[in-house]
């Protein structure tokens, strides 16, 4: 079998597990939704296989790896199902939908194929290249794996090493396009922007002007976390939008984002931290709406379970892993139980009735504001040259060091527009949502390297790289208000945009 | 969630919405025109530089240039080990005990390139560095008076004043060419002496 068909079999074995797993969730959700997350919650799928093999210390080759991703697709398919028993299910015709999906999703594989185009830095071929090898030669994690690398890269690359590939290069442009797919479509159905026309100009002017930059096409080809992350993250977060604005898909669309968090978390041993990100903005609604507690179990049931399988086995087996500068088993733990307990803290948060608490619970996002109030103070208490220094590295690369051109001039120029003329706010409350994501994703990787590594100037500084992460979500928010501001200039546009902002709302 | 603020006069709402679509259209053509003009010269001499691969390691080590080959080899060479089936990475100091445990029984056989200890004496060792961020703090130590002591198993003791401890420890793969540096207090721990 030629180089071509055998990474095309895995990318089509991912997405095919992916919708597997997701299969009690057609019908349910915007069918659009469903096959976006398909190929993201696949790859996620292969991670289960080496998981198992390191948990049973038993099992090497193909076939476990089969069996695991199987599994996983199983096991998840079994669980969204029993968890949406009962739940009503459109007609439609599926066999067309799949076959036009997966036939988009081949043709894309090909031309990435052929195109064969990578990018590669120290961390590329010193890292994630022998890990991916290393993991198809032993099937079994070791610590210091996930320490420094996470579980899903490693465990993709040894899935197409097992096929005879040992640079997956293709892998990282199929993510980047199916990230470009979910936002492309988290846009198309929540920009508050009522004329279609308009609507369709925008996420493709937004798309476009994302591509453009160098960052975004290196970013899309480089053998790095980055790209998977950026992907999970937005999936995450289009999943939640949708949710929030749309109450048919919601129940559908919450595991969907659980999903794509445990994805975040599993990616980089950084992302249990970044995780607060698209869990906070789901408890923050949840909490605005005073939801049902199903709808946290929605989200979170996914997130815990796939993040306690992936780091319960490497717990049990190697116990409270130390990897010089590298993430820690006891980190670990904390970190998860920090996840597993918010969900429980803000659930019990809305129970105050009055007194202070109860004000909280009533002002979820100056709540979250004052929680990460509190973490940037402790720091500052705890490292305050290593923040400075931070803040000073992060500004500098992000607009002279970091060889990001115009990129982050244009997002913080753009955004400083909608806050000083006060245009976010007309915007509706999705867009708000969206500011209030980025400016927390930056408050968490601020943490993350004070914390841990304050880094250096240059295009290969961790924050650098890793701010990437949130830069279709800020071009998601400005073509927002740059949606809502153009709606409003024409009357007929402004009536347009108030009925969609208030649908959004 | 809260609706459109219908409070405000529609004009200065309009102006605002009208200045909030000028000025996030002139920064946008801006940033376009930059990355047009980036994407039009050699932008990844800041970055590194995309190549084409056929998804073989060799078609890697051709990509991102000779000088790196020897480390890309690394994972590949390890696994030839027989016996060691634990993953091996740089700056994984626990495998590298592996292989170092392998290397003293002398199961394999090593020898330092002069080559390599020569550019590391003249200060050359930026090029044999898998990481010149990361361990450039030791290897500047390293740098500063290092005196070298040969063990069996070739492996090479680098005797540096201002390390913690006065030494570290420095030893190379299979390939012949890259090294390893760990402080002399983890090879002992692990065992190594």
């Amino acid at each position: 079998m030629s180089v071509v068909l055998r990474q095309l079999a895995v990318l089509v074995l991912a997405l095919v597990a992916g919708w597997v797993a997701l299969a009690p969730l057609r019908g349910r959700v915007w069918s659009p939704l469903y096959h976006l997350a398909a190929f993201p919650v696949g790859v996620l799928g292969l991670a289960f296989g080496p998981l198992a093999t390191t948990a049973l210390g038993r099992g090497h080759g193909l076939v476990p790896e089969l069996v695991g991703l199987a599994s996983f697709a199983a096991v998840t398919a079994a669980a969204l199902a029993v968890s949406l028993r009962g739940a009503p299910r459109t007609a439609g015709r599926w066999l067309g939908e799949y076959v036009g999906w997966g036939g988009v999703f081949v043709v894309a594989a090909v031309l990435v194929l052929f195109a064969g185009v990578t990018g590669a830095s120290n961390d590329s071929h010193m890292w994630y290249g022998p890990y991916g090898l290393l993991l198809a030669d032993t099937a079994r994690f070791t610590a210091a794996m996930i320490a420094a690398r996470g579980h899903v890269l490693p465990a993709v690359h040894a899935a197409f090493a097992s096929f005879g590939i040992e640079w997956p290069y293709s892998f990282y442009p199929m993510t980047a396009i199916a990230m470009l797919g979910a936002l492309g479509a988290g846009m198309w159905r929540l920009l508050p922007v009522a004329s279609a026309r308009l609507r369709a100009s925008i996420v493709a002017g937004t798309l476009g002007a994302l591509c453009v930059s160098p960052v975004t096409l290196f970013m899309s080809v480089y053998v790095h976390s980055h790209i998977p992350s950026a992907g999970y993250l937005v999936l995450s977060v289009v999943a939640l939008g949708i949710a929030a604005a749309s109450a048919e898909d919601a129940d559908a669309c919450r595991p969907i984002a659980g999903l794509a968090a445990a994805g975040l978390v599993l990616v980089r041993p950084d992302g249990l931290a970044y995780a607060a990100v698209p869990a906070s903005l789901m408890l923050v609604d949840w909490l605005r709406r005073r939801g049902e507690l199903r709808e946290v179990l929605a989200f979170f049931g996914p997130l815990l379970a796939v993040s306690w399988i992936a780091f319960g086995v490497p717990l049990v087996r190697f116990g409270l892993w130390h990897v010089p500068g590298k993430l820690g088993g006891a980190t670990a733990l904390a970190m998860l139980l920090g996840i597993t307990l918010a969900p429980l803290a803000v659930v019990a948060l809305s129970t105050f009735r009055r007194g202070p608490l109860a004000a909280l619970a009533a002002r979820p996002v100056a709540a979250l504001g004052l929680v990460g109030a509190v973490a940037v103070t402790a720091l500052a208490l705890a490292k305050p040259v290593d923040l400075a220094r931070t803040v000073s590295l992060m500004g500098s690369n992000l607009f002279v060091t970091g060889a990001q051109g115009w990129l982050w001039i244009f997002i913080a120029g753009a955004a400083a527009v909608t806050l000083l003329l006060g245009t976010w706010r007309d915007a509706g409350a999705w867009t708000r949502d969206l500011l209030l994501v980025v400016v927390e994703f930056l408050v968490v990787a601020l943490l993350v390297h004070a914390a841990t590594h304050v880094g250096r100037t240059g295009f290969g500084d961790s924050f650098n790289r890793v701010s990437f992460h949130v830069v279709p979500l800020a071009f998601w928010y400005l073509a927002s208000v740059f949606g809502a501001s153009a709606s409003r200039l024409g009357r007929a546009g402004e009536r347009g945009a108030d009925e969609s902002v208030r649908q959004a709302a | 969630m809260s609706p459109v603020d219908d409070s405000r006069p529609a004009r200065t709402s309009r102006l605002r919405a009208a200045l909030t679509v000028i000025g996030i259209a002139a920064l946008l053509v801006a940033y376009v025109a930059d990355s047009a003009h980036a994407l039009q010269g050699e932008w990844w001499r800041e970055i590194y530089k995309p190549f084409r691969s056929d998804g073989t390691m060799e078609s890697v080590a051709r990509g991102i240039g000779k000088r790196r080959v020897q480390s890309l080899r690394l994972g590949v060479a390890i696994r030839s080990l027989d016996g060691v089936r634990e993953v091996v990475a740089p700056r994984d100091l626990d495998a590298l005990t592996n292989v170092a445990n392998e290397l003293w029984k002398g199961r394999t056989t090593l020898a330092l390139n002069p080559d390599v200890l020569e550019s590391f004496a003249k200060g050359t060792w930026r090029q044999w560095a898998y990481d010149p961020h990361a361990d450039a703090d030791a290897l500047a130590r390293i740098k500063q008076g290092a005196t070298v002591e040969r063990w069996p198993g070739n492996i090479y003791v680098v005797h540096s004043p201002s390390a913690e401890d006065g030494r570290w420890i420095l030893y190379t793969d299979s390939i012949n060419r890259y090294i390893y540096i760990v402080p002399m207090r983890s090879a002992e721990e692990a065992g190594l002496r």
